[in-house]
């Protein structure tokens, strides 16, 4: 079990920046984040983005952004999991929490931080009858090992970079694989398109374009991806596995059943110090809601620093807070 | 005694996902997306990237007057492409720039579940 202060969800540049600021009140931070990367939306959906209104930054990409917070956060020394979500939080009589991820992985915190921006990036699916059905059984949204694939027949759906990087590995290793993409054209890396190309040409994978997915055969087990040609045919292509390979989405995921006083996709917040309806825990950056709030990155650092002040009391209830600045005390690394 | 250029104000309609409908009547400005007026008009409409055309969840399906839309550039026809499930008329609403020809266009906001 990991053990620590703070438990912050969500390693987007507010989350890190709780880090800095529980830091400098020498509250340690474990952060969790569904994501294999820190960064949140700024690494996941646009890295190489200029963002304009960072404070002291007339133009930052969000990759230098949260490569700066890493870098301002190292000396408090922060543990990391990432790639799991956490599914549960549940307080323990000594008023401690566990968090609990989807990977198992448990922490145990006195303060939980909840810095998930727009929830949880998660796999866009495509709209097909009883997907969820044969999720497990022959349909995977990501390739964690490409070997599970050997022998296997394969189709893959989508036209994006990872549609088209997924097709080439897995040629070399299943069966077979089909790649079935409703453009005729694909907008991904155009070395990877025309590698894809050449090996459809050569009868080393199957390329199926202007067409799309929709059905899937079998009992239990997948057996059968059903398509529709955009010509007016349609066709069952055998499969073991059906990869959907549509980019990544964001949804909220079990926060929602925490049993925080939430407003649709939010969680309502006091702004004296970002609390949520549940002492010791908060809400900071795009996740909360309060009269006049924006979603701005420098907000959410706004946030932070009063949560920090806040939960201090918890960490040591024993201690009286002082307000330092740390151009007159430095930063005390751990 | 000079005064101000009175702009012509525009009309659409928007069905929501349940199919109630609204009609906007709007003074076209170009610094506005066509998901600002509807976010702004009471829609439950996302756009959770916040009009970078990156995440689809301001798909609408644009009923009537498609043809008169520019054509998506190569950022939304990427994302439009990625989308699982879009129609041939579909397009993000964080890329339509509020302007004239919207007038008498009809939407439709689509589930991005």
């Amino acid at each position: 079990m990991i053990s620590s202060d703070i438990c912050i969800i969500g390693a987007g540049p507010v989350g890190l920046f709780a880090v800095f600021e529980t830091g400098l009140l020498k509250m340690r931070c474990h952060v969790v984040d569904v994501l294999p990367q820190v960064g949140g939306q700024l690494t996941e959906i646009y890295p190489g983005k200029p963002i304009y209104d960072i404070p002291g930054y007339p133009k930052i990409t969000g990759e230098e952004l949260v490569g700066q917070l890493m870098t301002q956060i190292a000396p408090f020394k922060p543990s990391f999991t990432l790639g799991e979500r956490v599914e549960q939080v549940s307080r323990q009589r000594d008023e401690t929490f566990l968090l609990t991820t989807s990977a198992g992985t448990v922490i145990s915190a006195r303060v939980v931080v909840i810095a998930g921006g727009l929830g949880c990036f998660e796999p866009r699916k495509p709209v097909i009858p009883d997907l969820n059905l044969y999720e497990g059984n022959g349909v995977a949204y990501s390739v964690r090992d490409p070997e599970v694939f050997r022998g296997h027949k394969v189709v893959i759906a989508g036209g994006g970079d990872s549609a088209l990087d997924w097709t080439l590995v897995l040629a070399g290793i299943a069966d077979k694989v089909t790649l079935v993409h409703r453009g005729n054209t694909f907008r991904g890396a155009p070395d990877t398109a025309s590698r894809v190309q050449e090996l459809a040409n050569a009868g080393k994978l199957d390329l199926i374009i202007r067409a799309h997915t929709t059905h899937l055969t079998g009992k239990g087990k997948l057996n059968g991806v059903g398509v529709s040609l955009h010509g007016g045919d349609s066709l069952i292509i055998p499969a073991d596995d059906f990869i959907p390979l549509f980019g990544l989405t964001p949804r909220l995921g079990p926060i929602a059943e925490w049993g925080l006083n939430m407003d649709k996709d939010a969680i309502n917040v006091n702004t004296i110090d970002y609390s949520t309806s549940e002492e010791r825990i908060y809400a900071i950056g795009d996740i909360n809601h309060y009269p006049g709030k924006l979603k701005l990155i420098l907000c959410g650092f706004h946030e932070a620093a009063l949560m920090a002040r806040s939960a201090f009391r918890f960490v040591y209830p024993d201690q009286r807070i002082n307000f330092k600045y740390t151009t007159v005390y430095g930063i005390n690394a751990f | 005694m000079g005064s101000m250029r009175s702009e012509r104000k525009i009309e659409f309609k928007a069905y929501d996902t349940d199919g109630d409908w609204r009609t906007v009547e709007i003074t076209p400005d170009a610094s506005l997306s066509l998901l600002d007026v509807l976010q702004s008009n009471g829609f439950d409409i996302p756009g959770v990237c916040g009009g970078l055309a990156l995440c689809g969840t301001c798909l609408v399906k644009v009923i009537c007057g498609y043809e008169k839309l520019p054509p998506p550039d190569d950022e939304e026809a990427a994302m439009l492409e990625m989308l699982p499930d879009t129609n041939p008329k579909d397009r993000l609403s964080c890329q339509l720039p509020l302007s004239s020809i919207m007038n008498g266009m009809v939407f439709r906001l689509q589930n991005y579940e």
